[in-house]
């Protein structure tokens, strides 16, 4: 596996793609932590997998499929129960384009 | 300096399943908001998606039709990203192992036929819908789209112009909804398209940077909003500039395309395999069975059409554009082995009258019995083409049936020969002057007396016939 530099950029790319903020004083914690997990998982490149198929799941059996019938699911009510705002059915948001 | 341009599309259409793709909600289009939901599609934690066998099913079908290569084993990938419409955080896709790749589609351009490769076809989700026009401040979402399941059809860079994107997108259209696939309803987001483009200077082996425009909903909005961009791409190249690799929208008011803000975009996707789901495994015998499903394809029925009844192309392509229509003509061929004619009858009177009309074939009043009725009595003389079109916008006006229709108006044409000899003798001793104009050379007052004629006879004479006996008798006077 390539080497991975863990610096702020990478802490701040990470912040982004998990759409949370953390405080600046706080990126040491977290490249440490972070550091020590990248270590943990290149402990894999020391395996030998040179002709071993790739493997993506534990389970080999085909997916189970299901018939295209149709289920009553949640009332409109129970649908939005726990949404913080709603208007005539929808879910109230920021707005998320100008 | 001349310029080419490389188009690709990614085209999305939603399955016509009843249920969605991971659970048994409705499918279904125009219901109140957030009414077909469960927690499956709602992305509530702790819930399985159990993949739909009827949409894998419509997928096969449409690789096949686009003459793919169908995969045994295909599997099921998580592309993450967070925004407003995708309640889980990710939508569930297929990415590394699609279910089918390397089919082609063939158009026909203005230099002949051309194929344009389909790289992979794949199922997924589709994702709810955003509504941000209702208040200045919020924006809403309805989650009743959300899980609907969706192929995306990926072409080669295979096209050359907006032209060509927007006839393959008609073409595909077609044969999707011929196969029952996809309702093609573009203007409710059954089919949608984005489209990838880069410009480079003819006769160049180099790629230039491409960029990808966004939710192309129409035809007209495609081929503009391609234009658009080649004008862009060339005038940055003119300018010796660098194109940027980005995502553009298409603003139709402005008819120009503008840059994604970058926060509606985001290209680390963080693909990984679905761990809730199983590899999807087909057998032969699955797809051998999708296949006997596939019906007869637009281009193969134009191809049947000119061979068994020798009609001409310009005329089978315009029937087999629309199913429905081609269906309608093949039922009226069946009461009346009179193709040639009832192709001309749907091409120009019933397509007229359902533009004008705005509705389907299905919807109308002139069933296939009714229309043969009408051609029937044409061509057996009984009535002319006037009162035959007459009837026709009766039928479709009122309803009601062909002979009652033609006893109520009283329509029949008079061949009694001596009756219309007579007529046309009488009409000539009462004008002496044009008759003389005529013997100077005047051709056009055949046209006169064919008038004076028609209008003596109410129209109830054959005008081929009435125009032979005129000719004689003022050639004879």
């Amino acid at each position: 596996m390539k080497k991975i530099i863990v610096d702020d950029k990478l802490i701040e790319h990470l912040l982004s793609l998990a759409n949370i903020e953390i405080e600046r004083d706080q990126f040491e914690k977290f490249k440490v932590q972070i550091q020590r997990i990248l270590d943990y998982i290149a402990m894999l490149d020391e395996l030998n997998t040179e002709g071993v198929p790739p493997m993506f799941s534990g389970i080999e059996c085909p997916s189970t499929l299901r018939l295209d019938i149709t289920q009553d699911g949640l009332s409109l009510t129970s649908a939005i129960q726990n949404a913080p705002a709603e208007k005539e059915g929808l879910f109230e948001i920021p707005k998320v384009i100008d | 300096m001349n310029y080419e341009a490389i188009i690709g599309l990614e085209v999305h259409a939603q399955l016509k399943t009843r249920s969605k793709i991971f659970c048994g909600c409705p499918n279904r289009f125009g219901s109140n908001p957030n009414t077909n939901v469960c927690p499956v599609c709602l992305g509530m934690p702790g819930t399985l998606p159990v993949l739909n066998r009827f949409a894998v099913e419509l997928a096969v079908r449409t690789a096949l039709a686009l003459n793919c290569f169908v995969h045994k084993e295909s599997r099921f990938a998580r592309k993450n990203y967070f925004y407003p419409d995708l309640p889980k955080g990710y939508q569930i896709t297929q990415y590394d192992k699609p279910l089918a790749t390397g089919g082609y589609l063939e158009i026909e351009t203005g230099n002949g036929p051309k194929k344009i490769r389909i790289k992979r076809i794949h199922l997924e989700e589709d994702a709810g819908k955003d509504l941000h026009d209702i208040s200045p401040e919020k924006s809403y979402i309805d989650y009743n789209r959300s899980g609907v399941p969706l192929v995306e059809i990926v072409t080669e860079p295979d096209i050359s112009s907006p032209e060509e994107a927007s006839k393959f997108l008609k073409t595909l259209r077609n044969v999707l909804m011929y196969l029952e696939v996809c309702d093609g309803n573009m203007e409710e987001g059954s089919l949608r398209c984005d489209a990838n483009i880069s410009v480079r200077k003819k006769g160049s082996n180099e790629w230039g940077t491409k960029t990808e425009i966004k939710n192309l909903n129409s035809f007209k909005f495609l081929e503009r909003a391609l234009t658009c961009e080649i004008e862009r791409h060339i005038g940055i190249l003119e300018r010796n500039e660098k194109i940027e690799q980005q995502t553009m929208l298409y603003d139709p008011k402005e008819n120009t395309t503008r840059p994604m803000r970058s926060k509606e975009e985001s290209h680390d996707y963080r693909y990984f395999e679905e761990p809730d789901l199983l590899p999807l495994i087909l057998t032969d015998e699955d797809i051998l069975s999708f296949r006997e499903d596939i019906c007869e394809l637009p281009h193969q029925k134009k191809k049947r059409y000119i061979e068994q009844f020798g009609i001409s192309s310009y005329e089978a392509d315009i029937l087999v554009q629309d199913k429905q229509i081609a269906d309608f003509f093949e039922d009226c061929i069946l009461l009346l082995n009179e193709p040639k004619q009832i192709a001309s009858w749907i091409i120009n009177d019933y397509m007229r009258e359902l533009n004008q009309r705005k509705i389907s074939i299905k919807e109308s009043p002139v069933t296939p019995h009714k229309l043969v009725a009408i051609i029937k009595q044409l061509r057996d003389n009984k009535i002319t083409l006037n009162m035959a079109r007459e009837i026709f916008v009766i039928l479709f006006e009122e309803g009601g049936d062909v002979q009652e229709i033609i006893n109520r108006k009283g329509f029949e044409i008079i061949d009694d020969t001596e009756e219309i000899i007579k007529s046309v003798r009488e009409i000539i001793s009462s004008h002496p002057e044009e008759l003389a104009k005529y013997k100077k050379g005047n051709q056009n007052l055949i046209g006169f007396f064919m008038g004076e004629l028609m209008r003596r006879m109410k129209g109830k004479i054959d005008p081929k016939k009435a125009r032979e006996i005129v000719k004689s008798e003022l050639d004879k006077a």
